[in-house]
């Protein structure tokens, strides 16, 4: 009899810092060889603080780099301050991976354009990963990105590795500057002036706070995207992940398990507003 | 007085074969009494008892004495004994500082439930549905599954009972291992299940296959039975208004003001399923706990961000009365979402149940 709540164990592999409330967990199955259960980049797990609960996060890794999950959290409560107290070797629980994923093979060839803000870089991490071990399946690839503060910027190193990178635009921005940062000042959309993009060949995925989704999607819709070339996320209070508990429920669709991603097509379909 | 031993019934709950033609039979009062002492002695058994000030409750009996198939409806549905109003998904126990041993919660048991009311089936076939499809939740699916469910035809429809508009009663066609229909002195017994047959063979010799007189008595008392409810809801229309999104906001928006959002319809709905999930731990022993949860509180849906997507009273009635009525939703379940079993008419302190929203939505208005 399968107890569909019940976890695998994980040990966390190394904790990273990424801002003074943001923290990466690599976590690895305790089951012998360790090697991650399939998933593709979109999908999430449950992971389980034993004593605090049990709370969704994105798997912020790739398929492509196979001998783990990172999760990057961001500590606003019970589960999510359990995981910041962990150190490598502490014990997590695991469930899924779960919902659907991102278009991964769908958009073979078409352009693409990553637009996340702040803690939303997790979920179009693993993407970005995938798509850029898989370089050749891909045209352009542009990413822009904004954090409230230099301070919020998450995976600092590698946004560096990308600013550097010959076969990506990477372009970033902060909403409040500071005395050594001698970037951009402004929201994400600023950016959208910097960039030229073809809309009919390209595919969008935008992932971030939902004001800012809100703003991007009017930005990418002026800019001539069809909704469904625009695909996020939808992060709604969830509890189980396998569509029993209601909580994330929108209409007749469950984020968790129709979702978390969906086109902007998608949503504008659904019987009840996200 | 007759104490019940707890001793399973081994195999009850496989055999679930469904009988191709039904098994109809009569059998006296006194002598089903006698049936239900013997299985008493076999199997745990729920069944509706009075309470002292006369209302009826499904409970796990100790006595059977204490059994009532009086009629009228139980307070409460049957889903907490599958669905439990808190409930342990597994016990965690730490071992020195880096391991961790788990411990599933108890295997569900064989167990016969006297006496469900038609809407009540109708609403564990609903939960057992849900539970099934995409992800089996064997926690509450395992319970129903070994569940032997003898349920009872309503002749004495109450004043809050409109299962009749939801196609959920007050007789059953299927869903049930074998149901009771009362002939006065005697009860008609119609045996849809292999394992409901195991079940009764060895009394077999007090019961009389229904004769065609019996029948048609039957058929007599159906037949009235309809035009004993008082209340109706129009739910079809319900249904395609709802669907299409065709209720005006004026209306959501009274039906919201109306609602003190205290969860009520959705503890005693039959077919509301929504939980929550938290840990507890003392010491180095800890649990992870299902409780029910309500869709009409307004933290349900409130994210870490403080987005809520149904901040309004009248939202959250919007999503409830949309997940129990609408094409969109009932697609998938087979089936409406309310089984018209009228609790939440009872329940509600302020007239929000669906049963009065319906009502309301008539273009010529009654009420
Ligand atoms: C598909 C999906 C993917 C996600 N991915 C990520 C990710 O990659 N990284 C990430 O950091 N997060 C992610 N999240 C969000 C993450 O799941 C939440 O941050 C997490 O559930 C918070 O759990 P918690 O126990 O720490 O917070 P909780 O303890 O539940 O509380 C969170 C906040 O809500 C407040 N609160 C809680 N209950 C109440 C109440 N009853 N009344 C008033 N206030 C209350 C608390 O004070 C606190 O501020 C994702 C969510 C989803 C749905
Ligand atoms: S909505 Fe009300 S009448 Fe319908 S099944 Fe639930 S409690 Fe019964
Ligand atoms: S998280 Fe429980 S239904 Fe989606």
């Amino acid at each position: 009899m399968e107890n569909i709540y019940m976890p695998l164990k994980a040990r966390v592999v190394s904790v990273t810092n990424e801002t003074p409330d943001v923290k990466t967990f690599k976590l690895r199955l305790d089951n012998g060889d360790g090697a991650c259960i399939p998933f593709l980049p979109g999908n999430f797990l449950e992971v389980s603080s034993f004593g605090a609960g049990e709370a969704p996060f994105c798997i912020s890794s790739s398929p492509t780099r196979n001998d783990a999950f990172d999760i990057t959290v961001r500590s606003v409560g019970s589960v999510t301050s359990g995981l910041h107290k962990m150190k490598p070797q502490d014990i997590v629980g695991i469930r899924g991976p779960f919902g659907n994923h991102f278009p991964c093979s769908a958009v073979q060839g078409r352009d693409i354009l990553f637009v996340g803000g702040g803690i939303g870089l997790p979920p179009l991490r693993s993407l970005i990963h995938y798509m850029l071990d898989n370089r050749d399946d891909y045209g352009d690839i542009t990413i822009l990105y904004g954090a409230r503060t230099p301070d919020d910027r998450v995976y600092k190193r590698e946004l560096d590795q990308w600013a550097g990178r010959k076969d990506v635009l990477f372009l970033e921005t902060v909403d409040v500057g500071s005395k050594s940062w001698s970037g951009r000042v402004g929201v994400v959309t600023i950016l959208f002036d910097e960039i030229f993009v073809r809309p009919k060949i390209t595919t969008a995925f935008t992932c971030g706070p939902p004001v800012m989704i809100k703003f991007v999607i009017q930005g990418l819709l002026k800019m001539g995207f069809r909704p469904d070339n625009i695909v996020t996320t939808l992060e709604r209070y969830m509890k189980c992940g396998v569509g029993k508990c209601g909580h994330c429920a929108v209409g007749e669709k469950y984020a968790c398990t129709d979702g978390p991603v969906f086109t902007f097509a998608d949503i504008q379909k659904l019987s009840e507003k996200p | 007085m007759f104490a019940v031993n707890k001793i399973p019934i081994s195999g009850l709950g496989e055999d679930r074969t469904i009988k191709e033609k039904h098994m109809i039979s009569t059998i006296l009062k006194d002598d089903f009494f006698t049936v239900l002492r013997g299985l008493a002695k076999t199997s745990r058994m729920i069944a509706p008892v009075m309470l002292s000030n006369g209302e009826l409750l499904y409970d796990r009996i100790q006595c059977i004495e204490d059994v009532s198939l009086q009629p009228g409806i139980p307070i409460m549905s049957a889903k907490e004994f599958f669905f439990s109003s808190c409930e342990e998904l597994f016990r965690f126990k730490r071992i020195g500082t880096d391991a961790i041993d788990f411990v599933q919660p108890e295997e569900a048991e064989a167990c016969v439930f006297l006496g469900i009311r038609s809407c009540d089936l109708n609403g564990v076939r609903y939960l057992e549905r849900f539970y099934k499809r995409k992800f089996n939740d064997t926690t509450v699916t395992k319970k129903i599954e070994k569940t032997v469910f003898i349920s009872l035809g309503c002749l004495d429809p109450g004043e809050q009972c409109f299962c009749a508009c939801c196609d959920s009663g007050p007789f059953l066609s299927d869903g049930f291992d074998a149901q009771l229909t009362d002939l006065d002195n005697r009860w008609m017994v119609e045996i849809a299940t292999a394992r409901a047959e195991t079940l009764l063979r060895p009394y077999d010799n007090l019961f009389t296959p229904a004769t065609d007189a019996d029948l048609n008595e039957r058929k007599n008392i159906l037949s009235c039975v309809d035009s004993k409810f008082t209340r109706r809801s129009f739910m079809a229309m319900g249904v395609k208004k709802v669907s299409l999104g065709a209720v005006e906001e004026e209306v959501w928006e009274a039906f919201g003001d109306r609602c003190i959002s205290c969860g009520s319809c959705v503890f005693v709905c039959p077919t509301c399923s929504c939980f929550n999930v938290l840990d507890r731990e003392i010491g180095e022993e800890g649990v992870r706990l299902r409780t029910w949860d309500a869709c009409s509180y307004s933290g349900f849906t409130r994210e870490v961000s403080g987005h809520n997507p149904r901040p309004r009273a009248a939202d959250r009635l919007k999503r409830r009365f949309f997940h129990k009525l609408s094409y969109q939703t009932t697609k998938d379940s087979g089936r409406l979402g309310c089984m018209g079993c009228g609790r939440c008419v009872v329940s509600c302190p302020s007239l929000a149940d669906i049963s009065t929203f319906v009502t309301t939505l008539r273009s010529v208005r009654t009420v």
